[in-house]
């Protein structure tokens, strides 16, 4: 199994209309509920703000990975959500987000260990600007699935 | 010029991995050896050895939380910043863990 086959197209959504963080982050945790990740989406969505509030998950260059870890997923995965409209957001160099990349982790890290491999190597490829640059350029799902090859 | 160093964040699924990334690529760049060790959820991934350590110029430890085998750096001069920022400027980083190293080294020669 590679990086991008750890991606799931039913959690990728290109161009949301979303207008602030709050908008997008609901958004994304109901795409993960619906795709079987995450079996409580109230629940899911508090580890997140938890995690938001221990540090600026916008890592620069218009990208943020929020992220929660937390026994409401069932099926540790990632969902990647471009925006229309560039959203105020937290970040390393206050500039506004236009990709949000969610993780949702899992509580048992034991059972999910491939998985989680897979995440992290998905992570370390968001360190990669020529990455970011395929992202923000991406125009379908299949686009932003082809960035992480 | 030899760099080590280790990444670890607060949750360990994905600040760790960006600062590693951005890191290796600022020292590729720059034209300097680096070997990175990740403490994440996944545990410890491309571990270092005592010796890759002792015979380094430098540690970076880019780190949120406490890390496994600290002692292991106790003879090496190091920085350490937070995993931000190692994401935000990897670059200036890299150049200011050379400069240090370089100081030092002409530090103990005279």
């Amino acid at each position: 199994m590679d990086v991008k086959s750890s991606i799931n197209p039913k959690t990728i959504v290109v161009n949301s209309n979303a207008q602030s963080k709050d908008e997008v982050l609901k958004e994304i945790v109901h795409y993960l509920y619906e795709a079987g990740n995450v079996n409580d989406e109230s629940e899911f969505l508090k580890a997140v703000y938890k995690r938001e509030s221990q540090g600026v998950t916008g890592i620069g260059n218009g990208v943020a990975i929020p992220h929660g870890q937390s026994s409401s997923v069932i099926d540790p995965g990632v969902a990647i959500v471009t925006l229309k409209h560039p959203i105020a957001w937290e970040s390393l160099d206050d500039q506004k987000i236009k990709i949000v990349v969610l993780f949702a982790v899992s509580d048992n890290s034991e059972g999910a260990k491939l998985h989680l491999q897979l995440l992290a190597q998905f992570a370390k490829k968001l360190g990669n600007d020529d990455v970011l640059e395929s992202l923000k350029s991406a125009e379908d799902v299949q686009e932003i699935t082809e960035a992480f090859e | 010029m030899k760099i080590v160093g280790v990444c670890a964040c607060t949750v360990g699924i994905a600040h760790t991995y960006i600062a590693q990334e951005k890191l290796e690529k600022a020292a590729e760049k720059l034209g300097y050896d680096i070997h990175l060790e990740t403490q994440g959820t996944i545990g410890t991934e491309n571990p270092l050895t005592q010796e890759e350590i002792d015979s380094a110029d430098i540690a970076i430890l880019a780190i949120d939380v406490k890390i496994k085998g600290m002692e292991r750096f106790q003879n090496i001069t190091k920085l350490t910043v937070p995993t931000d920022i190692a994401i935000k400027s990897p670059t200036k980083l890299i150049e200011k863990s050379v400069e240090v190293a370089k100081s030092r080294m002409s530090g103990t020669k005279a």
